[in-house]
């Protein structure tokens, strides 16, 4: 059984899936790291990825060009996120409250319109939407191993490394991101220097929403070529557990959104090996719980040894 | 006056009455959009679920499962912990309910005790699926909101396999379980209808959780330690303890809804999907501000909605899933502590300055 796993044709195919069933949790990750630097938890996110992919084959379909479908998906995960924002910064409400509303809202509301458009209950393969192209890369393409599993992907999957530089840099290195971190990390000393509290959240929100639309457009036109309901089936959330596991950093959320799409990926070539597929389809959401675990045990007991660092400092001080 | 003044004591009510017509409002923009015939579909809605008898009884059906993941959810978020376990803890024992029940469990058994126990059985399931990530989150802090829904999808899956390893009958065609035994199920009390025993098995769990939660010391300890968890530790409450407690009984109780849901109302488990009352449940829970004693009523409402939702299904051109719409509109401008807040203001101005003037 195990033997066909390590033949080479198979660790090709398998790279490559890992690669591709990533790209949607790093674009949701890097959503949850910005809302987490703005001091916030975006718990929509599994909406906004939803709203996305539908308008996405919508839009793509209505203007028949793919630069139509990321634009519309922007858009429909953008209604979405600043939904979100408005009601927990203007109106107080609980964000995880608000969240979980908001990701029913759109389930419904993608079906609904799903029905409104096609006429169709399950899926959109009606609508003639069109999927972002596949690049391959110049010289990598070319090497025997390494450019089958890097190279023919979707735009959407190397934008998604990309992006993650970029949100880098507009964290640490621009004077946005500094505002951000300064309002997540003490809104009110943020405020007593002048700054807008709720702007910057507010646009934080819609910039993390913005990056998890881009997850939803690779869903609905990339990873497949039609909009099926709550085809997002949780990623939402593995993505906001990569960013909660990686506490902040960047390339640690890609590592971590490597990690979960590892899981990912494995639970699917070990379906095809006869496998007990009801069990392997745990293994996802199983990793990420021990992963979330492990990562808060280290950050207790990081405190811990802080605490008791000071304890032995002051004590010695006394003497 | 006296009504501005009346208004400002029930102003909550008035949030949420006012909430649900938007969110009617709502639903019915919806169905005018998408229905070919909408006055068709909309009174179809409206006073479908009151046309027949069956279909009045199906509401309080569906009531039954809600109200048990509500006051599960009541539970929990009376203890400040967003743990979501319900979802997946009301499946799981349900499944591990019609397991029991199609295979341990024989006919020949005495009526009245193998439903008892099996809810028992249950409950004990529940209780452990909510101290699980309640164990996690005390011991290492870890997200509890995540967790459970990871939780959630694991527990999905692992119904899926009890269903199909240890329970399914291969002799039907559709993945079902072995018919659950006769003398295990709950009896229908209204002829005619599949009205069961479980509607008092939720009125008990809805008084029990009131008493519990409003008389009890321990129910007060709950609710101190969610309100304010460091004043409860400064008066030595153990707040790990009352932590746990709270979501082992917020488990118990979806474990005793899933147990419920599976002896009343089916003759095989056939869930293979997350069923969703618990979030619903959650829904509730928001809605009637953490008290049990009005989980009924809220989760009256939303069957009603539902059912409807369901023979506008049925009978028109309208997916069901517009439904989820309505609800979620209603969570969202109850949850907005603000909505409405104007008016409350200038409700309190106008009583006590007419009170000022004597």
């Amino acid at each position: 059984m195990f033997e066909q796993f390590f033949s080479q044709d198979y660790m090709v195919a398998f790279l490559n899936s890992i690669i591709r069933m990533s790209t949607p949790l790093i674009f949701c990750a890097i959503g949850a790291l910005i809302a987490d630097h703005a001091g916030t938890m975006n718990m929509a996110l599994e909406g906004i990825m939803l709203s996305a992919s539908f308008a996405a084959v919508y839009f793509s379909a209505l203007t028949s060009s793919m630069w139509g479908g990321i634009i519309g998906a922007l858009f429909g995960g953008c209604i979405i996120s600043s939904l979100l924002a408005y009601f927990h910064l203007f109106k107080k409400s609980d964000l995880i409250i608000t969240g979980i509303a908001l990701n029913t809202f759109a389930s419904g509301g993608t079906s609904y319109l799903l029905f409104l458009t096609t006429g169709e209950k399950t899926t959109s393969r009606l609508l003639r939407s069109l999927q972002a192209p596949q690049v391959n890369i110049p010289y990598i393409q070319d090497i025997p191993i390494l450019g089958e599993v890097l190279s023919g992907h979707n735009v959407l999957t190397y934008s998604s490394f990309i992006c993650i530089i970029i949100v880098y840099v507009l964290i640490f290195k621009s004077r946005f991101g500094l505002r951000v971190r300064a309002v997540g990390h003490n809104p009110n000393a943020a405020n007593s220097i002048g700054l807008n509290v709720r702007k910057i959240k507010f646009r934080a929100l819609l910039i993390s929403g913005a990056f998890a639309s881009l997850g939803g457009a690779f869903m609905s036109m990339g990873y497949l070529s039609y909009f099926a309901r709550d085809m997002i089936a949780g990623r939402g959330y593995i993505g906001l557990a990569a960013a909660t596991l990686a506490s902040g950093k960047p390339f640690g959320t890609l590592l971590a959104a490597l990690g979960f799409g590892t899981a990912n990926a494995f639970s699917i070539t070990l379906a095809t090996m006869n496998l007990n597929a009801d069990l392997v389809a745990m293994l996802p959401y199983a990793a990420t719980i021990l992963g979330l675990v492990l990562i808060s045990a280290r950050k207790l007991a990081i405190e811990k040894g802080k605490t008791k660092l000071v304890n032995k400092i002051m004590e010695e001080k006394k003497l | 006056m006296r009504f501005a003044k009346r208004l400002l004591k029930n102003f909550d009510l008035l949030r949420v009455i006012c909430a649900v017509l938007i969110g009617f409002a709502f639903a019915l923009i919806l169905l005018l959009f998408i229905s070919k015939d909408p006055m068709n579909a909309i009174e179809t809605f409206v006073l479908g679920p009151f046309k027949s008898r069956r279909r009045f009884f199906n509401i309080i059906e569906l009531m039954i499962p809600l109200v048990f993941t509500s006051l599960g959810m009541c539970m929990m978020l009376s203890v400040g912990k967003y743990n979501l376990i319900v979802e997946g803890g009301f499946m799981f024992s349900g499944a591990i309910v019609a397991w029991l029940a199609s295979s341990v469990f024989s006919p020949e058994m005495p009526a009245v005790v193998s439903p008892t126990l099996l809810i028992v059985v249950g409950a004990l399931v529940g209780a452990l699926c909510g101290v699980v990530p309640a164990l996690l989150d005390v011991k290492w802090r870890a997200n509890v909101v995540v967790i459970t829904i990871m939780l959630n999808y694991i527990l999905a899956n692992a119904s899926t396999f009890v269903l199909r390893y240890w329970m399914r009958d291969t002799t039907v065609t559709y993945l079902g379980s072995q018919k659950i035994a006769k003398s295990a199920k709950l009896h229908s009390i209204i002829a005619g209808t599949s009205m069961h025993t479980g509607v008092f098995i939720a009125f008990i769990a809805v008084l029990f959780t009131w008493w519990f939660i409003n008389k009890t010391t321990k129910g007060y300890e709950v609710r101190l330690t969610g309100s304010n968890i460091k004043f409860a530790h400064y008066v030595g409450i153990n707040t790990t303890a009352a932590m746990i407690l709270a979501q082992a009984m917020g488990g118990s109780l979806a474990g005793i809804g899933g147990a419920v849901e599976i002896l009343g109302k089916y003759d095989r488990f056939l869930w293979v999907n997350q069923t969703g009352y618990g979030f619903t449940g959650l829904m509730i829970a928001v809605l009637v501000n953490y008290r049990p004693e009005l989980t009924p009523l809220v989760a009256f409402l939303f069957a009603y909605l539902q059912i409807g939702a369901n023979i506008v299904g049925t009978t028109t051109d309208v997916p069901t899933e517009f439904v989820l719409v309505f609800q979620s509109v209603i969570i969202l401008l109850v949850a907005a502590s603000l909505f409405m807040s104007s008016l409350k203001k200038r409700l309190a101005i106008k009583v006590s300055m007419a009170e000022a003037e004597g």
